[in-house]
């Protein structure tokens, strides 16, 4: 063997950088906690990013699903197993260890079992691996922002032992101590675990390298965790214990040349939020500064940017490797209604309009006309609700051979309405109700004084609209009114009659 | 709705027990009569509806004009009921007696509506009132000799249901006098063809020979 060939065989022995992970959900903890929705997801998706992102080969992920404590144990043995096995004395070795679930301050409640936090702090920091990196998410049940949650035991704190061989570990959790942590159903998700996956997928790439160390995805997950629960009943302080020796900061994602990733390139700051492409399934919400890229695995997107008063969306696709860069610009404002309906801004969350049109009814006596009169009202879009109130003006006559009946009604409403939104379109149901002054004046060779009458009404109602442009609104509406009122002295008090309206709305806001 | 819950609803509002008029409504009666019909087992034999008609007299012309104006209720074949809602048309009244003072005079008449049309148009008339008829004034009654009649006794402006004037008391003008209260016989045949009243004083009743010119009496 000659000298060269010698040299490039010492050469090729060079260190590597292997890297392992064990990723626990657990929707089940003790039998009295409540079951979570999101914890076997948050697992998967936090897998999904290492694996891509976090160059973690799929080998060298464990991804277990409402395990018992057994399992976790015999997971961490088998893993250190193969750490010990793989490693070279030149390799440097990097464990992720991720828990979303039930927790109080002394164990993890695992499906009816219990890991004591002690003796996962030790496992873990007992590793082979050189660096270890610990991020536990806990979880209890609670309300829509399910609340996930230390029981009053002793403050939750792992605490490093920095006399550790290795270089050392850092340690990540979603509530400081005695604090709860939460889900979210708008986020589908919890609440840190999913600002932390959308740091490392790049929002909190800061520094713009294009790669995501860990003290720039805590920054990011932590003010973000913070600013998403201060609107909830416990604002959720994430927290941390860094004790690293190794030069520079860990960094756990890159967003180059990763296979099957492309990037997104966000030129305006803002809050975006990102789809599959039917908008049933939120892959992440970030906040970035102007100028971010963002890596997503290859598809197509729904993207919505909210500000304070609007939201925008586009549908986008992103291919291996690919950036795509999109604007407001390049994207179609929602309409207000259905913008406050769905509570997307940031700040605005109702939607006021002016509304004008018209609407035809049945007579209300014998004879007489469908009246045909206009509205004009002003109308709130709220997340659950829609209210609107109304005035509206309308005449109608009926005659026979003795006289002519000359009816003029003025009537205040108003009504609440559910609308779902498809589209463009709009549907929904609810209720109007309001009073009528009516007023019947004649004409004859006789003698016939006016009358006038003051009428309550209800009306169920079905109306359907469509967005024109983002400000405005036509809309169609249908019901049945029951007037409580006498039309003849034979006839109950009640009178019942169909309507159709049709109104324009112009949003203020 | 129970109409207790639906009073409570209407509980701060104004005029929950006035209702709204259909074309059903013919306005305020100007007048209501009433009455019965006499010979009733003649009735009962007849074929077609009987109807009411009012049938106005003018003086000088050889058709009666008459019309069914009012809306009537035959409740039984011996009561009836009937109200006018509008005032004849001017093409209706007497010949000016007084200055200011306009005049119709109209007839009561039970009429077979042949051609179920609910409207006269030249029926066949079985009979009427003898004895009432329906005094329309408008303006004032002119001052009789002797001072102003007493109250109660003359028509007012509007409507009245009279009987025939006495006319051995003339004053510039026949004046009918009230019928109390407003409760009409119509007679069958020759109890009402016979006994047709002198509205005029003239000593005859001419003024309404033209209502046989279709057909009078029981036939």
């Amino acid at each position: 063997m000659t000298p060269l060939l010698l040299a490039a065989l010492v050469g090729s022995a060079q260190a590597e950088e292997r890297r392992y992970a064990i990723l626990i959900g657990a929707n089940r903890g003790d039998a009295s906690d409540q079951l979570l929705k999101y914890a076997g997801r948050d697992a998967r998706r936090f897998s999904e990013v290492l694996r891509t992102l976090g160059e973690v080969p799929a080998g060298n992920l464990t991804l277990l699903s409402d395990p018992d404590a057994a399992e976790v144990r015999e997971a961490m043995d088998s893993l250190e197993s193969r750490i010990a096995a793989e490693v070279r004395e030149q390799d440097t070795a990097l464990l992720f260890v991720y828990y979303s679930g039930h927790a109080d301050a002394a164990d993890l409640h695992l499906d009816g079992t219990r890991l004591p936090l002690a003796e996962l702090k030790r496992r873990v920091g007992d590793s082979h691996a050189d660096a270890q990196v610990l991020v536990v998410d806990a979880c209890r049940a609670g309300e829509l922002t399910r609340m996930k949650g230390a029981t009053p035991a002793e403050p939750f704190t792992i605490n490093v032992n920095t006399a550790s061989t290795h270089e050392g570990m850092a340690i990540i959790t979603s509530a400081a101590p005695g604090e709860d942590a939460q889900e979210s159903d708008r986020l589908q998700g919890g609440v840190f675990t999913h600002h932390f996956i959308a740091g490392l997928q790049g929002a909190a790439d800061q520094s713009g390298d294009h790669r995501v160390t860990l003290r720039e995805a805590y920054t990011y997950s932590n003010d973000r965790t913070q600013m998403t629960t201060s609107s909830a009943r416990v604002v959720q302080h994430p927290y941390r214990n860094f004790n690293m020796t190794s030069q520079g900061d860990l960094v756990v994602t890159q967003l180059e040349g990763a296979r099957r990733v492309g990037y997104l390139s966000l030129p305006e700051s803002g809050t975006y939020v990102v789809f599959d492409p039917k908008g049933s399934s939120l892959v992440t919400e970030l906040e970035v500064p102007s100028g971010s890229r963002i890596a997503l695995t290859e598809g197509s997107y729904l993207l919505r940017k909210r500000t304070p008063a609007k939201v925008y969306q586009g549908n986008i696709t992103i291919r291996q490797g690919q950036t795509t860069a999109i604007q407001s610009s390049q994207m179609r404002q929602l309409p207000y209604g259905q913008t406050a309906r769905r509570g997307d801004t940031t700040q605005r969350h109702v939607a006021l309009g002016i509304i004008a049109g018209a609407a035809v009814e049945q007579g209300l006596a014998i004879g007489i006309s469908p009246s045909l009169g206009g509205t004009l009202g002003l109308r709130l879009d709220m997340p659950a609700l829609t209210l609107d109130g109304r005035l509206r003006y309308a005449t109608s006559s009926g005659e026979n051979d003795y006289l002519t009946i000359d009816q003029t009604l003025l009537s205040a409403d108003l009504s609440g309405y559910r609308l779902y939104d498809i589209g463009r379109f709009s549907l929904g149901a609810g209720v109007r109700a309001g009073g009528a002054w009516i007023e019947q004046e004649y004409t004859t060779a006789g003698e016939a004084p006016a009358a006038t009458v003051l009428a309550p009404y209800v009306s169920p109602l079905v109306r359907t609209e469509l967005s024109l442009t983002p400000r405005f609104s036509l809309g169609l509406e249908g019901g049945i009114s029951t007037y409580f009122i006498s039309s003849g002295e034979s006839s109950p008090p009640l009178r019942t009659v169909p309507y159709a309206a049709i109104d324009l709305t112009g949003f203020v806001f | 709705m129970p109409r207790s819950i639906s009073l409570a609803l209407c509980f701060s509002l104004v005029a929950c027990d006035e209702s709204l008029n259909g074309i059903n409504y013919y306005g305020e009666p100007l007048l209501e009569m009433s009455g019965e019909v006499l010979s009733e087992s003649v009735v009962g034999a007849l074929d077609g509806e009987l109807r009411i008609a009012l049938l106005w007299s003018l003086p000088g012309v050889v058709e009666l004009q008459a019309e069914s104006s009012a809306e009537l209720e035959m409740e039984t074949i011996i009561n009836w009921s009937m109200n006018l809602y509008h005032p004849p048309d001017e093409s209706l009244y007497q010949e000016q007696l007084s200055e200011g003072m306009n005049t119709a005079i109209g007839l009561p008449v039970l009429y077979i509506d042949a051609d179920g049309s609910q409207t006269w148009n030249d029926e066949w008339i079985l009979g009427g009132s003898s004895s009432t008829f329906v005094f329309y004034l408008e303006g004032e009654l002119p001052m009789l000799p002797g001072g102003a009649p007493d109250e109660g006794e003359i028509p007012e402006e509007g409507y009245n249901v009279v009987i025939p004037p006495d006319c051995n008391a003339l004053g510039p003008v026949p004046i009918p006098r009230l019928s109390d209260p407003n409760r009409v016989s119509l007679e069958i045949g020759d109890l009402f063809f016979d006994s047709l009243p002198d509205t005029n004083c003239d000593g005859e009743t001419n003024e309404w020979l033209a209502m046989c010119e279709h057909g009078c009496g029981v036939p």
